[in-house]
């Protein structure tokens, strides 16, 4: 499709891949005396598949030079020391002899590019089947089965080279599984490429308030479905099917607001964070950092993703959490884990209410929690440095 | 050279404490950021790398001079787009001999095949192409993969490992993606994908002509290949490092007698000092992040939860959370189409 470009011979000869007007040189002892004679210098790729350099005298037409050329044996280049015109010289790398030719085309802009393209033909011939122009035949078959690969023709004839390269893809695609996990973690296409925009936080801003209006309407309707009798397996059940992505939901919601407004919570959440290079970071502001960052949004929808299958009850059961919060961990029941969280709420307070009443009472029983949870969050850290070594 | 020291500490400190299986390699995510910090992991100094959101001509410009191009895209197991070369010793090339290995090759390959005054290799990768020099493309991935360094720092990206865990068991899906890197060499543009054999020559370029625009129909016509609407690749370009390139002209222009006037020239400075600065605040986000994609928040998560439970809010976010997985094909959508 995007095959090399075509060289100069285009212009008059379809088969030369460049061609220029130059003249010969004879050597007279050392010395070099240019042929008068009109001629023509290029390369061409026989049928076999070999480099041939040329010359020829444009008046008779007759070819006076035909080297088969192969990589590395020869070398084209200017001859600076000549002042009285612009000589070139083709040398053998193998022995001394030197044929040198004197340019004949009337403008020089051109000399610099045919000198190049002469010694990348001479040293990297382009493969047979690639020529323009040039029909299939014997000799483009048998040049083309010399140079290929054994995997090449294996791959070319028949069954044993198809299943090679199926098993192949197959292998590619299997190893590959945990990359396509991220595609479908990020919502579909490529994993990588739509992490990149979710770091360009505007242009998402816009969209959330359609959102949340209709995620409230819709908690409502599902608020009067859950009050009614027996109507508590039909709720659990759409649980089970769907995939909850607690990430879509927690980041923005007023809630985070709320936990960083108390110092007890700051100060256990903090010690979960990578440490901050800057000194003289707000905490609050690190919290809140970290919970709109892409790399903690993408570990909570793969935290969610992971509890629905069921397959982080060991690991919950280490955090020193509620017998029923484990159990929901090991059945893989998101909503049942959440609700097991909320029923260790503290004495006198609610779900639904939030009068400044309640908070005041509220806040005095969590004193004594929040020291008790100081004293598990030791074991818990040290469990889980435990299981990571 | 104070500023790049933090960041190979940390990686070096990360390194030790990721335990990550001992021939395996993670995968890595298609960022900026992340390559840049393999980069300065090498040792490599004078790189970095940028990300590309629009092919046209502009889109470039004022990041050149552009080294080479890292495209990531949906592996199909096509021909080469041009003609395979075996013969070409002057090239290093290396065949990805193991899994989730070609963000790094695709990487290594365009730095090894670099010859830039910016940019300096490091003792490493200098001491790696001399190693490689006289082998075959199958021995060097070989001996790439059993480069400690080199690996080290691939794999100090590997996400903690419960999660990946995880995944590998729960999900076997088909698709997968693969990283491969564009470039010139000596008046010709090469594709460097470790899957095939050796470079693919895709066209020349000529001496006035700028490698960029031989390039960018080649990879229009790749992204075309899929269907319209689907995000499956993501192009990134090698670049030379920005803050050195806008200090270096700083010092120009204070140092050298210049055609600006004294007005003029003070605007200019100030005008670089605010892209120094921007640059500065970039390599800053970049190390957070990255400090970031290291951590296992599984802790925080719990206790961030336990919180929102106890203040009795959670149930109202499970709730959101469940509603809008009933809207996940038009949220995905909306996200899908955020990049065009």
């Amino acid at each position: 499709m995007f095959g090399r470009q075509s060289g100069l011979g285009s212009s008059s000869n379809s088969s030369n891949l460049v061609e220029f007007r130059a003249g010969r040189m004879n050597m007279v002892g050392k010395m070099v005396h240019p042929d008068p004679r009109k001629g023509l210098v290029y390369m061409t790729q026989s049928d076999d598949g070999l480099m041939h350099f040329c010359w020829k005298d444009r008046t008779s037409g007759k070819v006076e030079d035909d080297l088969i050329v192969f990589p590395d044996d020869f070398e084209y280049k200017r001859v600076d020391q000549c002042k009285t015109g612009r000589v070139y010289v083709l040398k053998f790398k193998s022995s001394t002899r030197r044929m040198f030719f004197w340019m004949q085309e009337p403008k020089t802009d051109k000399d610099d590019e045919q000198c190049r393209r002469i010694n990348e033909l001479l040293n990297n011939p382009p493969s047979a089947h690639q020529r323009g122009g040039g029909g299939s035949n014997d000799g483009d078959l048998q040049y083309m089965l010399n140079n290929m690969s054994q995997q090449q023709l294996m791959q070319l004839f028949g069954g044993v080279g198809q299943m090679g390269g199926l098993s192949s893809l197959l292998g590619q695609m299997n190893s590959r599984t945990p990359s396509s996990r991220n595609t479908s973690s990020s919502g579909g296409g490529g994993a990588s490429a739509l992490q990149t925009p979710e770091n360009v936080s505007v242009p998402r801003t816009p969209s959330a308030p359609s959102k949340s209006g209709s995620s409230r309407s819709s908690s409502n309707v599902n608020s009067q479905v859950g009050e009614g009798a027996g109507s508590s397996v039909d709720a659990d059940a759409p649980g089970r099917s769907l995939n909850i992505d607690l990430s879509t939901a927690l980041p923005g919601a007023d809630a985070i607001n709320q936990i960083i407004a108390d110092p007890e919570h700051v100060k256990t959440l903090i010690v979960h964070l990578p440490e901050s290079e800057d000194v003289d970071d707000d905490r609050k502001q690190q919290i809140k950092d970290n919970i709109t960052s892409p790399q903690f949004q993408q570990a909570l929808a793969q935290f969610s993703s992971a509890l629905q299958s069921a397959q982080l009850g060991p690991v919950i059961k280490q955090f020193e959490l509620s017998n029923e919060a484990v159990a929901a961990a090991f059945s893989g029941n998101l909503e049942d884990f959440v609700r097991a969280l909320e029923k260790s709420l503290p004495p006198g307070a609610t779900m639904g209410g939030k009068p400044s009443a309640s908070e005041k009472k509220a806040s005095d029983p969590e004193t004594p929690t929040s020291v008790a949870r100081d004293e598990n969050t030791d074991p818990a850290t040290e469990k889980q440095e435990e299981k990571q070594k | 050279m104070d500023t790049e020291n933090p960041g190979a500490a940390t990686v070096e400190e990360l390194t030790t404490k990721e335990a990550t299986a001992a021939n395996n390699w993670c995968l890595i995510e298609s960022d900026p950021g992340v390559f840049t910090e393999m980069i300065s992991g090498f040792g490599c100094t004078g790189a970095e790398v940028e990300e590309i959101w629009s092919i046209k001509a502009d889109a470039f410009r004022h990041l050149e001079p552009i080294h080479g191009l890292i495209f990531l895209f949906k592996w199909l197991d096509d021909k080469p787009a041009g003609r395979v070369v075996t013969d070409r010793s002057d090239i290093f090339f290396a065949r990805q001999v193991i899994p989730n290995a070609c963000a790094t090759q695709a990487l290594l390959c365009l730095l090894l095949n670099l010859q830039h005054e910016d940019i300096d290799l490091g003792q490493t990768l200098t001491d790696l192409r001399n190693l490689c020099q006289d082998l075959d493309p199958e021995c060097r991935g070989h001996r790439l993969a059993n480069e400690e360094k080199i690996r080290k720092v691939h794999n100090s990206f590997a996400r903690p490992e419960l999660f990946v865990v995880e995944e590998s068991t729960d999900f076997i899906e088909d698709d997968c993606y693969h990283f491969v890197g564009f470039m010139p060499i000596k008046g010709k543009l090469f594709e460097l994908d470790g899957m095939h054999e050796g470079p693919i020559e895709l066209a020349d370029i000529d001496q006035q002509q700028n490698w960029l625009d031989v390039v960018r129909p080649i990879i229009e016509a790749r992204m075309e290949r899929y269907s319209v609407g689907e995000i499956h690749f993501n192009l990134m370009a090698l670049v030379s490092d920005r803050q050195r390139c806008y200090e270096r002209k700083i010092q120009m222009l204070v140092n050298l007698p210049s055609q600006l006037s004294h007005a003029d020239r003070q605007a200019e400075i100030a005008n670089l000092r605010s892209h120094v600065r921007h640059e500065k605040e970039k390599k800053r986000r970049y190390r957070k992040e990255n400090i970031r994609r290291r951590h296992n928040y599984l802790p925080f998560i719990v206790e961030l939860l336990k919180q929102l439970g106890e203040t009795g809010q959670l149930m109202a976010i499970c709730d959101k959370a469940k509603d809008r997985s009933y809207l996940c094909k038009p949220s995905k959508d909306t996200r899908d189409q955020q990049p065009q």
